[in-house]
């Protein structure tokens, strides 16, 4: 099975530096960007399996990158951290599941790979 | 009726009956003047008639001498005749000077001169007979002699009679003068006593007149003078201020209910005294006593509005607001000076609780991305704790741990940045400015950037002053983020810290906030920084700027608002000017900076 590939986009250079290095760990291929335009540019050229994402950002916030996402793969799974506790309705509606910050790597980890393996079956991140 | 009037009614009162009575005087003289011209008329005629009877004995005396002698030829019987012969030239003389105005009777005395002259005729040429001694008479001559006399006699009667009724006459016209004059006398006496009666009854009704109304008039000035000093009471004990009214020398006058209370002295007390001893007053700061109570009459005197503290009697302390006013005299003489003021210990209280919880909102707000500042680094410090819990590499166990401690570090400083708004030591210290921006910067750096608002910083180096850092952490983090605010979405903010040397010339630090934001409107300008007004709606609580600036005045400071002329920078421009001494420079001269000239023109 070849390694599903993650796109994180965080502004903070270290902890995206940091979530990568767990991810890889688990397995995952992991691409990053540090602000949602170039998150976009990264997601139209390579082939994503799911989308970590941080919430605040300068420039588009998640929601707004997470928006877009969903138009462009509706089937996308996206994971949307958050150092906030409660995100807004509609974020919360575009996006596949949340995580807050500070969780831990453990419960990242999980959800992601709980998002992958509900994913599977539609025929796009199985077949890797 | 006026005093002029009232006097003029005084002099005619007294003059009418003078001039009255003198008019009446005059008419009595000139009538007494006629009657005794009168008098004397009679009395010319009385003469006149007894001269003529004279004149008619003397005649007939003449005849009965003649007689006599003709009939007995004795020589003494003549004598009658020649006594009266002498005396009767006398008296007819004596008539005509008498009668001399008089042409009738003139002319009559002359006809009896001449009728008289020719029975003398007659009686010398008869007595010419007797003596040549014819002794029988010629009786032609005689019966001559008879009529001659008959007419003398006839003439003097006649004459006699004219003068008689003349006086009758006389007699009559002064009856009737003296007739005339009591009747004057009697009607004009009436009209007098009529016509002053009248008079002096209508002036005296003028005047009882005029005095009843100058009484009425005093009763409802009386009353006036009553009511509006009932006013007055009734005002000045339902005012809320404290009032105290001193005399020329300084003495207490009046006190109201309020400045009664909170000096602790009754007006009873208080009444008389100096009012330096019922109004004891010290500096807020100092302690000291104030002295010098004089200088607030002088409303230019900054000091008349500063804050101090009132003693009362009873020792309680009272923070008051006070402001005193000369009174003036009707020649605009001071005649003593009002002094109001009024308890602001609970003002002050309110504005400190404000204070405080604005102090409090401040950090309420930023705490949502506090919080998400702090979680940052916890997610890449619990990341680290699982790569680190299967790693055996020690060179990346060590990395991890580098990383571990840089996360934890930035936490830290979050921390202390943040319990710098609330930690504040006792007395100013020395703030270097650009610490305290890039402090405030660090915890406002999420807020901006979820804003995108991109921050342009021009800190100068070895910028500091005197201050409290959490306060002047308050006024900046206010000040930054109502620029962010303004400028929106995408904006720019620029803050420029340097070296600054107002218009007192004394050294400190500007600090100069721009945003691209709309500015400020010409309508708000003025309201700016005032408690709770606010241009946010829900969003702002409005204290942001009145306590910013109630902190740069502590300062000793200057913090003013106007639209930028920048056109990076087009919004708005806030200048804070905080002089190096910090707080001690606001305690030395504050009143120096208020109304000098903008920083902006400094």
């Amino acid at each position: 099975m070849s390694r599903p590939v993650i796109l994180c986009i965080d502004d903070e250079d270290l902890g995206l530096e940091i979530r990568k290095m767990v991810l890889e760990r688990e397995g995952f291929s992991v691409l990053t960007a540090k602000d949602g335009v170039s998150g976009l540019s990264i997601f139209d050229t390579e082939e994503i399996d799911a989308v970590v994402l941080d919430y605040a950002m300068p420039g588009m916030d998640g929601g707004q990158v997470a928006a877009i996402l969903r138009k462009r793969k509706p089937h996308m799974p996206i994971l949307m951290l958050s150092a906030y506790v409660a995100l807004p309705e509609e974020v919360m509606r575009v996006v596949s599941v949340s995580a807050t910050k500070g969780d831990g790597a453990f419960t990242l980890v999980e959800k992601l790979k709980g998002l992958l393996q509900t994913n599977a079956p539609d025929g796009r991140g199985g077949s890797r | 009726m006026n005093l002029h009037q009232f006097r003029q009614i005084l002099v005619t009162t007294v003059l009418l009956p003078l001039v009255l009575l003198l008019l009446l005087a005059l008419v009595l003289a000139w009538q007494f003047q006629r009657t005794l011209r009168e008098q004397r008329r009679i009395d010319h005629t009385d003469r006149i008639t007894a001269l003529l009877n004279e004149l008619e004995r003397l005649v007939v005396d003449q005849e009965t001498g003649l007689r006599g002698y003709q009939l007995t030829h004795d020589p003494t019987t003549l004598e009658p005749y020649q006594n009266a012969e002498g005396a009767l030239h006398g008296t007819l003389d004596r008539l005509l000077y008498l009668v001399r105005d008089d042409p009738d009777q003139f002319m009559r005395l002359r006809q009896i001169r001449d009728s008289h002259e020719q029975w003398m005729g007659f009686a010398g040429k008869a007595l010419d007979n007797l003596r040549a001694g014819k002794i029988f008479g010629d009786t032609a001559l005689d019966l001559n002699g008879g009529q001659l006399m008959a007419t003398l006699r006839t003439r003097i009667g006649a004459m006699t009679q004219i003068e008689v009724k003349r006086r009758d006459e006389e007699v009559e016209s002064t009856n009737s003068q003296v007739r005339t004059l009591m009747a004057i006398l009697i009607l004009s006496s009436i009209g007098t006593g009529i016509v002053l009666g009248i008079y002096t009854q209508r002036n005296m009704r003028k005047v009882s007149g005029a005095f009843r109304a100058s009484l009425e008039e005093a009763h409802e000035r009386a009353d006036e003078l009553i009511e509006s000093r009932q006013w007055l009471q009734t005002t000045l004990e339902s005012v809320g201020d404290a009032l105290i009214a001193c005399n020329h020398q300084r003495r207490v006058e009046l006190m109201n209910p309020v400045a009664q209370h909170l000096t602790g002295w009754t007006l009873e007390d208080a009444k008389g005294r100096r009012l330096e001893t019922v109004f004891r007053t010290i500096d807020e700061e100092t302690r000291e006593e104030v002295k010098n109570l004089g200088s607030w009459a002088d409303p230019k005197d900054p000091a008349a509005t500063n804050h101090s503290l009132l003693l009362s009697k009873d020792g309680t302390e009272y923070l008051i607001d006070q402001s005193a006013a000369p009174i003036r005299d009707a020649k605009g003489e001071v005649a003593g000076v009002v002094l109001v003021f009024r308890d602001v210990t609970d003002l002050r209280r309110r504005d400190e609780a404000l204070m405080a919880h604005e102090k409090l909102a401040v950090a309420g707000r930023l705490s949502a991305s506090i919080a998400h500042e702090i979680h940052n680094p916890l997610d890449s410090v619990a990341n680290l704790h699982y790569l680190m819990a299967n790693e055996t590499d020690a060179v990346l166990l060590q990395r991890y741990l580098a990383m571990a401690q840089q996360e934890l570090n930035r936490t830290l400083q979050i921390s202390r940045a943040m319990l710098g708004l609330y930690r504040e030591p006792k007395a100013p210290v020395e703030v270097d400015l650009r610490e305290l921006l890039e402090s405030v910067l660090l915890l406002l750096d999420r807020q901006l950037k979820d804003q995108s608002i991109a921050i342009d910083r021009r800190l100068g180096d070895g910028v500091s002053v005197q201050g409290f850092p959490g306060e002047l952490r308050q006024v900046f983090t206010n000040l930054i983020t109502n620029a962010g605010e303004a400028s929106g979405r995408g904006g720019r903010v620029q803050i420029l810290v340097e070296s600054s040397f107002p218009a007192d010339s004394r050294p400190g630090a500007l600090v100069t906030i721009t945003d691209s934001g709309p500015g400020i409107e010409e309508a708000h300008q003025a309201k700016l920084f005032k408690p709770f007004f606010t241009t946010k709606g829900e969003q702002g609580t409005g204290l942001g700027l009145w306590v910013s600036r109630g902190i740069v005045e502590k300062h000793g400071g200057i913090i003013e608002l106007t639209n930028s002329t920048d056109p990076i920078f087009p919004g708005a421009a806030v200048r804070v000017y905080l002089p190096a001494l910090g707080p001690a420079a606001a305690m030395a001269g504050a009143g120096n900076y208020r109304g000098q000239q903008p920083l902006s023109q400094a």
